[in-house]
């Protein structure tokens, strides 16, 4: 289909007529309002257009509406709460986070944080060690320790970061962290080649290799 | 600008109060601090607003059904960027529209023409005269002979009442484009239509 612009300046008659579908529908402004409704007192040729748009409008809403009912919004829900539940609970920026913290840089900051929690974690040795206040006498003794970090673009859906960690037989140990990053445990002869075949996933924004204590 | 109301707002089924552009805002603004319940409000006004939108850029109901998810998984998603520099409504069916159309260029398949037979029956005679239940449905039938882009316009127009300068910021065009896109569009609704429906237009 043509996408060639047509002149609408210059004709005070073609301009109001290119507007009489939003007249019709009532989604003019009411400056341009007043100006096609002076300009229909005066021109039969608009005053007919504009008598073909209202049953055009009429006969359009109610062709929609006979088409049936766009249903579906319970199952839709549902569908939205599993997927949501897959994700992190948000934590809001406060209403006075300055401009460079709103999204745009958000993914930027959030990657160096992320970063940053690797470097620091390679220095203390023990940053992903798990330290539990309480410890029951019943709980079962962890059996793997993680002993890498990842992180995912954000809009990575839950079934293929699944995938990718099935990929590298690698197990979530924890997170996501603040930074929204994962601690998996891969096997130790293994773990390089993982996490290179995982960085050059387009979902994978870091993977690090981290040594428990 | 005071949010219109269309058939949209009059007619399609609801589980809510009715909502005005700062009443959207608020709810956005509150699913943004991780208000399910604000968001679960949103979610059930723009469903079927947005059924409605995407079932005439994609025809396949799956395909919908799909983008309505991702497009209402994405306004969770990004509510915090939500800058109110735009109605709740045109950021909204903007993220509909960019949605819908990649899904159509990718994935959309034809579907039958379900106006053939009543542009068969457009000769001259006594069957000229069209029910009311066949115009409309040679209505629709004529929408999908236009372009994506096209039937987008003629639906927020008409379906949504929805202001050519917000179909722009929808459609990230120029408002003359708009303005052009409805006038082929017309054109071409006339053309693929019946004789007595075209002499509407």
């Amino acid at each position: 289909m043509t996408g060639r612009i047509i002149p609408l300046h210059g004709d005070r008659h073609r301009q109001i007529q290119a507007l009489l579908p939003w007249y019709a529908a009532g989604a003019l402004d009411a400056a341009e309002t007043a100006e096609v409704r002076d300009h229909l007192a005066a021109c039969a040729e608009c005053q007919a257009e504009l008598a073909a748009e209202r049953r055009l409008t009429e006969e359009m809403r109610a062709a929609e509406l006979e088409a049936g009912p766009a249903g579906g919004v319970d199952a839709s829900w549902r569908r939205f709460r599993q997927a949501a539940a897959a994700e992190r609970p948000r934590r809001p920026l406060p209403a006075f986070a300055p401009g460079w913290l709103r999204p745009g840089w958000l993914p930027l900051a959030f990657a160096a944080q992320a970063c940053a929690l690797v470097v620091v974690g390679a220095f203390l040795g023990r940053t992903f060690a798990p330290a539990p206040a309480y410890h029951a006498l019943s709980a079962p003794v962890p059996v793997r320790q993680g002993n890498a970090v990842v992180v995912f673009r954000p809009e990575t859906p839950e079934r293929t970061l699944r995938q990718i960690l099935v990929s590298g037989r690698a197990r979530l140990v924890d997170g996501p962290t603040d930074a929204n990053a994962y601690v998996i445990a891969t096997d130790e002869a293994e773990r390089a080649a993982v996490l290179a075949r995982f960085r050059a996933r387009p979902e994978v924004v870091l993977a690090e290799p981290v040594d428990p204590p | 600008m005071e949010r219109r109301r269309s058939v949209a707002d009059e007619e399609e089924p609801r589980t809510v109060a009715p909502a005005g552009a700062a009443h959207e805002e608020g709810l956005l603004r509150r699913a943004a601090r991780g208000e399910l319940r604000a968001f679960e409000e949103l979610y059930r006004i723009y469903h079927p607003r947005l059924a409605r939108f995407v079932g005439r850029i994609v025809r396949s109901p799956e395909l919908v059904e799909e983008v309505v998810d991702d497009t209402l998984l994405a306004v969770w998603r990004r509510a915090d960027s939500y800058n109110g520099a735009s109605q709740v409504s045109t950021w909204i069916f903007a993220i509909a529209y960019r949605k819908a159309l990649k899904a159509f260029r990718r994935l959309d398949e034809p579907m039958e023409d379900r106006t053939e037979d009543i542009r068969a029956d457009d000769q001259p005679g006594p069957e000229q005269a069209l029910g009311r239940v066949q115009a409309r449905a040679a209505l629709l039938g004529a929408m999908e002979h236009l372009s994506p882009e096209h039937r987008a316009v003629v639906h927020l127009t008409y379906f949504h009442g929805i202001g050519y300068r917000e179909i722009a910021e929808i459609l990230a065009c120029p408002v003359d484009t708009v303005k052009t896109r409805m006038f082929h569009a017309r054109r071409r609704l006339k053309a693929a239509l019946p004789g007595e429906l075209a002499e509407w237009l």
